[in-house]
């Protein structure tokens, strides 16, 4: 037999009264603790500070009427119906601008899960009426957390509001709110009450009282003080980076591009293992990315973060999708504008890859890109393509544009300075816009270095182009950084491009890619570093020369270059290691005018040219577009249904409760109560001749073994006595037909399912408190 | 306790990620707060409970539904913060074989002596071993418990309720027996007649007090009357755990036990000397109860005497009559909790029978029959309405 868990009954010391005024307001004091924790922690959910102010109020008054009305019933329920109304009120005042403010607090959520786990939700469209909207949903949420705070801590159920407690915490640590610091004091202090609270509800208010707060304020203080001056702890840091990486490790594999980490270059080159196994028909050249880096950190590499997609450049990437521009296909659509639309099947190399042993995650592409078939994969910003299976994509072909030409050095096409075809004039229109946003971010470089790195490189230097910006980068690194396949580990504490052409002097191509990123930075030329395989021109050629088509690229092929944006032309590959580019121009020789010094003016009407992708690809952003249209679509309904959900439950309770209190006034006749009574039988499904009662008895019984015989009996007898004995009932009679009603309804309640719950509760009202 | 473990190191466990994902000072605080409480709450209560004394008094008897209160007396060595005193109450009641546990948690205050009462209501009779399985301290969080050392093992006897009965002799005795003994159709056959004088006993008639000669000797002497031995009563009682395949509830075996108390007292009250007597497995156990001493020998040989797990009233009057009893008693009052009208019948046939039924519920009525009568009692409304019984 299972053992029944014993409750403990409190006693207090003989002679001693219990002081329930004083329990209600260190009870009272507590939830408002937890309330204004919660609230604190809830902060960066809000549209503006008085959204806090509001909610703090509502909820306050909420408590204050709770703890005053928690003697009468009347009046607690009363309180209920004013909460109803105000909370129906304030809806119908809101109009849709509720929906405004939920939507607003869901692009918060989107932006907090976008920046801690790497993900690219795209966040709602919010008008100015969300201002109005959260000040209403702030009143509401105040109200409705400290209603719940007050019910689940009076009815000793502290684990629900612990579990509310947390995941208010949650959020707020996740946000890293500001007022953290202040909020985990108090729900701290508030969570060690509730615990001292529960162990013993009857204390009395004395020295002992004192003695126990006054040491677990004391506690608090030492603590806060003592963590006042914290700073984040790297070795967390590095266990929380190890298990992420343990982690990805499982889903995607293990090659040994360091992902921009420069403690762990020296691994880029290490082994021989099998990495991509490629197919392609017309060999060439191929610098398949995979992680591109964007910011700059004195020891990473890390990838733009999201903050440059927002404000003004809220949507770019949409614009441009829908524009039928996107910056990883841009130079084969630049390609095939300058090739007047020819672009015959001839001009395409198609590659199927197969990931043998490399990254799964990455879809590696060439910037020469022109379409591309992986299974659940998408764009990652401007930056790549990105598997979207948990386990990552391992085969996958794509078309890229066929080029013999060194590409770093390809000049700008005639046409861009005078376009004729519509095609060209939006392009150039679309591609300013982007051209704006590049140079907006991916410029970024500390003051310091780019002087220093200008002292370096274009020191006692004029007015360079492009061609002989490049020539001078190359050479200056040659001359500065000896090749090693193996550096040293670097040292965290310095920044590592000083660390580098001041103390090491040697590296890998990651050394090399890191200073010349920067360097093109620090002359203005938007630059990003990248890591993925090489296919070199070598051993293209072979594979021409051989006549083979496929190839394998091992670790030896893992490779570290530049992508530079040239306005017009898009993102190019530029090779900065010693030996692996052909000087073609000398850093003396100026030829030709810079491409960056084309102007051309920014397209705010965002003029659709279709024309201007394959088939295939119109295709797929035709998808993408309709899919994020669905996926909107979907959720505005969800958030409208919920909306009108809410209403509804407001409406419903509301009516209940107003026809409840018409009843509660009303006083019920015997013959009232035995309506009642057939009408339960009905609604029990219990079929019969309802003016004999004494017949349905077995019915009855057999449906609600909880009544006994005798309870029936008596109440039948009793109303016989009323009705037909004409008889007025005593005071205690008339009760017992009333609890035997209440426990009917009680009893029929429980007995039924959702739907007939509902029924019963908003049509039938029962039960009836 | 149980629950507080669990959800503390939920809230650990979530302090410590909440830490770890954040790795700011704000989450420090919370997961140091969380972290270090626990170890100072320890350290206090170890202090506080380490030279502790608590004492339990409580009385030795008492009446069945009467509140009692058990006396916990505790001392402290200081004055400093302490959690609450958990004290697990076992009692065992032989009579029925019965195990309950109370859990109760003692409030401390600051002062350093302190005194609580624990009030239980004993609703079963019969004697009640009380002991305390576990006494422990807990920490202000209720997250540690510390032992105590308490020491408990007392009995206390729960009593039948006391029933003011008035007795009604129905039936004239029948005479069965002659020669020595006493015959009321003859003159000087009185069971008024004297047969002997002793003390006066505290309990006795005042009518029966000899007050000339108690003058004399300036002590209180009572007569003793001649017995009634023509009149031989019997109350047989049927207590049992289950009778038949019905369960009987311990609270009808209290009335029982109440009903056949109060009985015994009245009858005795007339003067009437009786047995009160049961049949277990087909051996009879009778009491005589003739004065106040042998009456208090009866009660307790009924509440100290565990009651049988199955019996039925059939059983009891097929053994009765088969044991040839019928020729030693000329009245049985029959106590049950059930009522088997062909048994009763039969048992009927053989003796002047009164039957007492105590029943849970709706009281059925009966016609009675020649020979015997049914009473029937309701247990929920016993002690307000038996007042009177016709035997």
């Amino acid at each position: 037999m299972k053992k029944m868990k014993l409750q403990p009954e409190y006693l207090i010391q003989s002679g001693q009264t219990k002081q329930p005024n004083i329990k209600n307001i260190y009870e009272f004091f507590q939830m408002v603790l937890l309330f204004t924790g919660i609230l604190l922690s809830l902060k960066d959910l809000m549209y503006a500070s008085n959204c806090l102010a509001v909610a703090f109020v509502s909820g306050l008054i909420v408590l204050i009427l709770r703890f005053l009305s928690q003697t009468s019933k009347t009046w607690s329920r009363r309180i209920d119906l004013f909460l109803y109304l105000t909370g129906l009120f304030a809806l119908i005042l809101s109009n849709l601008s509720l929906v405004q403010a939920i939507l607003d607090i869901c692009n918060r959520m989107i932006i907090l899960c976008n920046v801690r786990f790497e993900t690219d939700f795209t966040k709602f469209a919010v008008t100015n009426r969300a201002s109005f909207g959260a000040v209403i949903l702030w009143f509401l949420l105040g109200t409705g957390i400290a209603r719940n705070l007050y019910l689940h801590m009076k009815k000793q159920q502290f684990q629900i509001a612990l579990l509310m407690i947390m995941l208010c915490l949650a959020i707020g640590f996740g946000f890293q709110t500001s007022s953290m610091f202040l909020a985990s004091i108090l729900v701290s202090a508030g969570i060690l009450s509730i615990f001292v609270h529960d162990c013993t509800p009857e204390r009395k208010l004395g020295f002992q009282f004192i003695q126990t707060h006054f040491v677990f304020f004391l506690l608090i203080l030492v603590l806060v003080i003592g963590c006042i001056n914290y700073r984040s702890l790297s070795s967390i840091e590095d266990v929380k980076q190890s298990i992420s990486d343990k982690i990805e490790e499982i889903r995607y594999g293990k090659d040994t591009l360091p992902k921009g980490d420069f403690s762990k270059s020296s691994e880029l080159l290490k082994g021989n293992d099998e990495r991509l196994k490629i197919e392609i028909d017309q060999p060439q050249e191929l610098y398949l990315k995979g992680f591109v880096g964007g910011t700059y950190q004195k020891d990473a590499w890390i990838p733009l973060s999201s903050d440059h997609y927002e404000n003004s450049y809220e949507g770019i990437l949409n614009w441009l999708s829908r524009q039928k521009m996107d910056p990883l296909t841009q130079y084969s659509l630049y390609q095939k504008l300058t090739q007047n639309e020819s672009s015959t099947p001839s001009d395409l190399t198609k590659v199927n890859i197969k990931n043998t042993g490399a990254y799964r995650k990455y879809i590696y592409l060439p910037t020469t890109l022109e379409s591309f078939d992986a299974f659940r994969a998408s764009s990652k910003k401007d930056w790549a393509i990105w598997s979207n299976r948990f386990f990552g994509t391992s085969d996958y072909k794509f078309q890229s544009f066929y080029y013999s030409q060194d590409l770093t050095f390809s000049n700008t096409a005639s046409w861009m300075k005078h376009p004729k075809t519509t095609k060209q004039k939006t392009y150039l229109k679309n591609e300013s816009v982007y051209d704006q946003f590049v140079k907006d971010s991916y410029l970024d470089i500390d003051t310091t270095l780019k002087n220093e790195l200008q002292e370096i490189f274009f020191k006692d230097s004029q007015k360079m182009d492009f061609n002989e910006i490049t020539t001078r980068i190359r050479r200056i690194l040659r001359e500065k950084i000896s090749y090693t396949e193996m550096p040293q580990k670097t040292n965290t504490k310095k920044d590592y491009i000083s660390w580098l052409l001041h103390g090491k002097k040697e590296g890998n191509a990651i050394s090399y890619a890191t200073v010349a990123v920067m360097a093109y930075r620090s002359c203005g030329y938007p630059a990003r570093y990248i890591e993925g395989y090489h296919l070199s021109k070598d051993e293209a050629s072979k594979m021409l020369k051989e006549q083979k088509k496929t190839t394998i690229l091992t670790t030896k092929n893992a490779h570290a270059w530049v992508e530079i944006y040239r306005t017009g032309i898009g993102w190019i590959p530029v090779e900065v290691v010693p030996g692996m580019y052909t000087e073609t121009y000398s850093d003396q020789t100026i030829q030709g005018k810079p491409s960056y010094q084309l102007k051309s003016k920014k397209d705010k009407s965002g003029i659709n040219t279709e024309q201007g992708k394959s088939g295939n690809t119109k295709k797929k952003d035709q998808k993408q577009i309709k899919k994020s249209y669905i996926i909107k679509n979907i959720s505005t309904s969800l958030i409208i249904f919920l909306y009108i959900l809410l209403i509804l439950y407001l409406i419903l309770e509301l009516q209940r409760m107003i026809r409840l209190s018409y009843f509660k006034k009303k006083s019920m006749s015997v013959s009232d109560l035995t309506e009642s009574l057939e009408q339960l039988w009905i609604l029990s499904k219990i079929k019969g001749d309802y003016s004999h009662p004494l017949e349905l008895e077995a019915v009855v019984l057999s449906k609600y073994p909880q009544i006994y015989p005798m309870e029936y009996e008596r109440v039948v007898t009793l109303i016989q006595k009323a009705r037909f004995g004409g008889r007025k009932l005593k005071p205690y009679e008339e009760h017992t037909i009333k609890c035997f009603v209440h426990k009917i309804s009680h009893l029929l309640w429980h007995n039924s399912n959702i739907f007939d719950k509902i029924l019963l509760r908003y049509v039938y009202l029962i039960p009836k408190e | 306790m149980k629950k507080h473990r669990i959800w503390y190191g939920i809230l650990c466990l979530f302090a410590w990620i909440t830490y770890f994902m954040a790795n700011d000072k704000a989450a420090l605080i919370f997961f140091a707060v969380v972290l270090i409480t626990p170890a100072v709450s320890f350290l206090a209560q170890k202090f506080a409970s380490s030279a502790s004394n608590v004492k339990i008094q409580l009385k030795t008897s008492c009446y069945v539904d009467q509140k009692i209160q058990i006396k916990i007396k505790l001392q402290k060595a200081s004055r400093l913060l302490s959690g609450p005193l958990y004290i697990n109450f076992h009692f065992h009641n032989t009579l029925y074989d019965d195990h309950s546990d109370k859990l109760v948690a003692l409030q401390l205050s600051e002062n350093q002596e302190m005194e609580f009462e624990y009030p239980v209501t004993m609703k079963d009779c019969g004697n009640i071993k009380i002991s305390v399985t576990s006494a422990k301290y807990l920490d202000l969080l209720g997250l540690f418990s510390f032992h105590a050392d308490v020491d408990l093992e007392n009995e206390i006897l729960v009593y039948p309720a006391q029933l003011q009965l008035n007795t009604f002799l129905q039936r004239k005795p029948v005479t069965q027996n002659d020669g020595e003994l006493y015959d009321d159709a003859k003159q000087g056959q009185d069971v008024n007649e004297v047969s002997g004088l002793r003390e006066y006993i505290e309990g006795d008639s005042p009518k029966s007090i000899h007050w000339k000669l108690s003058s004399k000797i300036d002590k209180l002497v009572v007569r003793e009357f001649g017995y009634p031995s023509n009149y031989d009563t019997l109350i047989l009682y049927q207590l049992s755990k289950e009778a038949g395949d019905v369960e009987i509830p311990n609270k009808l075996n209290n009335v029982i036990l109440s009903l056949c108390t109060s009985l015994s007292y009245s009858i005795l009250e007339k003067n009437l000397e009786h047995e009160v007597g049961h049949i277990i497995g087909g051996n009879f156990k009778s009491t005589p109860v003739s004065s106040l001493s042998t009456y208090e020998q009866m009660v307790l040989n009924l509440l100290y005497k565990p009651i049988e797990k199955k019996e039925s009233s059939n059983d009891i009057v097929y053994h009765f009559l088969r044991g040839n009893l019928k020729t030693n008693y000329t009245k049985v009052i029959f106590i049950t909790p059930e009522y088997d009208e062909a048994a009763i019948r039969q048992f009927a046939r053989s003796i002047d029978l009164t039957i007492v039924q105590v029943v849970d519920g709706k009281t059925p009525e009966y016609i009675t029959a020649n020979g015997y009568s049914v009473t029937s009692i309701n247990v929920d409304e016993y002690k307000q309405k038996t007042h009177n019984i016709a035997i």
